[in-house]
């Protein structure tokens, strides 16, 4: 599928102790949702931190939007940056990020923001809470209200719906969707997730990645086509299992995820085919990975 | 336009079959514009890569014609394409239905029966 | 300038503003003016002064994070996501340099103005006489670059011990500058060196910060 990219970086690493970020090519594709999927300490946080300029030490060419512009400072203001973690200072109040946000930005819709903390409900008593008297679910819903009052062009979101009970992760499925539908193939959105499964239904692109590699990557309906799920039966465990991308057995038979072109190669067995979920897909890719490496 | 999350076929196959009976039916217009993908994505609550994929094939089948930066229109399904679709499935199922016949052991004669007793009994619409 | 300020306000909290840029100065001004009336001006004073100033911008600087410690500088990834963040945080800080300046001028020059209004004066100004300016600038800029140091110290420890300790420290230096303030010959000298080590500690803080803001995450 041809596609442009908002983002495309080569020979992208960065060393740490014990852990190498290492992408050969890194391919955002532009109007869509991707989603970057890994365990803990995949690297996945690092990237985003490349990615968005809060990291500066890293090794590579990273190229933003059509103009290809390489310095990333020239085009923070079309990025939007979230992160779960460290963002704004404890002391902080929620009217007082409405004026440093339009002191850091120029885009920055002061109203829209106001609109969008009493949209996610952020706090009930009152607006003047600090930061550090906000639960987790409601921070990260302020630094979701600050970079949706902004006009950009390319959302970089690290796991945005972790500190989100299931309400608001589907709200932030929405607003994503709205996102992408506003911008008519101009929006982007890249964003880090553990929940697969709760985000699957916005998911365009997926990036798997592995030890700081990226172990596959794809669009979805591409990787629902690529690898199917197969269920069978004990007694045909050793005929299939050779020919299986990933393979588990329990006493009711074996289930596993086999690659389309690898499929012939079941003829004649007993088996059930159905396309599998991305999150099947996504944990069938990072056990393999671990084995393989 | 409703879609089955679990039903076990595919999103984008539910979105690209209701589409073209619907355009078959006459339901949307030539020249008519479907919805763009990124809206008919929010609305149905599903990922963009998947309405893609659905107006893709519709593309692929001549049902629709792709616009750069405009969408995707109806084409003009006149009877005469529509009847030589039809004939062709008409085609594809006779097909198959001898090669079946021919397994089973049938002759000839006992399938233009089976046929033309098919033909009686089925109501027409 | 305004811009400079709407950078400052934008970092620092209500708390602090009502604590250490109102009510403190209030009280070390009306203090210290009934003070200098009584008593007149002298080493003793000079040397109390210096450090309830101190007292008041280190201390309440490193509780109520006023200015900017260092830990904190760490966790702001929006200002990091911003073209314009490194910029915003170096105004604050400038801002915050200024004001620091300014108050202990306000403070030093309104505690001489109270005891000058208020009746029966006469009892050793020494503003005014020879000497008087010289003692007046000598204490302003060291006064200001003492304030500097420990409050860079704090941002670069975040700790309460150490910020205790090189405030102690710094009361000491304070009292071997006054002696030789106000018990030797007047002269410039004093308020010459102070001046250069002020402008020297007031860049290196701004651009402690900056560094640490800029060169951190992991």
């Amino acid at each position: 599928m041809e596609f442009q990219n908002v983002i495309y970086g080569t020979k992208i690493e960065k060393k740490f102790k014990g852990f190498c970020l290492d992408i050969e090519e890194l391919r955002i594709p532009k109007g869509f949702a991707t989603a970057l999927i890994g365990e803990n300490g995949a690297g996945k946080t690092t990237l985003l931190n490349i990615l968005s300029g809060i990291r500066l030490n890293y090794h590579g060419k990273i190229q933003y939007f059509d103009e290809q512009v390489e310095n990333v400072e020239k085009v923070k203001d079309r990025l939007g940056y979230t992160s779960p973690g460290s963002f704004f200072l404890p002391q902080w109040t929620i009217p007082q990020i409405g004026k440093i946000s339009s002191l850091l930005f120029d885009n920055f819709d002061r109203d829209k923001y106001q609109e969008l903390c009493r949209d996610l409900a952020i706090s009930t008593k009152g607006i003047k809470k600090t930061v550090n008297s906000l639960s987790d679910g409601n921070r990260m819903k302020l630094t979701l209200a600050t970079v949706f009052a902004r006009d950009t062009e390319c959302l970089l979101m690290d796991e945005p719906a972790s500190p989100l009970d299931p309400l608001m992760r589907d709200k932030l499925c929405g607003m994503i969707r709205e996102y992408i539908e506003e911008g008519n193939g101009a929006n982007s959105a890249l964003f880090s997730t553990h929940n697969i499964t709760d985000m699957e239904n916005v998911i365009d692109y997926a990036i798997i990645m592995e030890h700081g590699k990226i172990a596959e990557q794809g669009f979805v309906e591409d990787l629902k086509e690529k690898y199917i799920l197969v269920k069978g039966n004990t007694e045909d465990v050793a005929a299939a299992k050779q020919h299986m991308y990933s393979f588990s057995e329990s006493s009711y038979g074996f289930e596993g995820i086999c690659l389309a072109k690898d499929l012939d190669k079941l003829a004649g067995l007993d088996i059930s085919r159905e396309v599998p979920s991305l999150f099947q897909i996504s944990v069938a890719v990072m056990k393999m990975s671990s084995v393989l490496r | 336009m409703r879609i089955l999350q679990n039903s076990g076929v595919p999103i984008y196959q539910q979105i690209y079959e209701q589409l073209k009976s619907d355009i078959l039916a006459g339901k949307m217009r030539q020249g008519e514009y479907l919805p763009s993908i990124r809206s008919l994505a929010k609305d149905l609550k599903i990922s963009v890569i998947t309405t893609m994929k659905a107006y893709e094939q519709l593309e692929k089948e001549g049902l629709v014609t792709a616009v750069q930066g405009k969408g995707f229109y109806v084409n003009a399904q006149d009877s005469e394409m529509l009847r030589e679709q039809h004939l062709r499935k008409v085609e594809d199922c006779l097909s198959e239905a001898i090669a079946a016949a021919r397994v089973a052991g049938m002759t000839e004669e006992e399938l233009i029966v089976t046929l033309e007793t098919l033909i009686q009994v089925m109501p027409e619409e | 300038m305004r811009q400079l300020f709407k950078c400052y306000m934008a970092f620092t909290g209500n708390l602090y503003r009502i604590l250490c840029l109102l009510i403190c100065p209030a009280i070390i001004i009306l203090v210290y003016g009934v003070i200098r009336w009584k008593i007149g001006e002298n080493m003793a004073y000079g040397f109390s002064i210096t450090c309830s100033f101190l007292l008041v911008e280190v201390i309440g600087n490193y509780l109520l994070s006023g200015g900017i410690a260092s830990k904190q500088t760490e966790k702001l990834f929006y200002l990091k996501s911003s073209a314009k963040g490194e910029e915003i945080l170096r105004n604050a800080m400038v801002a915050d340099i200024l004001r620091r300046f300014f108050y202990f001028v306000l403070e030093l020059l309104l505690a001489v103005v109270i005891s000058e209004i208020l009746p029966e004066n006469g009892r050793g100004s020494a503003f005014g006489k020879d000497g008087g300016i010289s003692v007046f600038l000598g204490l302003l800029f060291a006064g200001y670059f003492y304030g500097t140091i420990g409050i860079m110290a704090t941002r670069l420890f975040d700790s309460f011990r150490v910020a205790i300790s090189v405030l102690g420290f710094l009361f000491f230096l304070a009292s071997i500058n006054c002696r030789f303030l106000y018990l030797n010959t007047p002269s410039y000298s004093i308020a010459v060196v102070y001046l250069l080590l002020s402008i020297v500690a007031s860049i290196c803080s701004i651009y402690i910060v900056t560094r640490r803001f800029l060169g951190v995450p992991r």
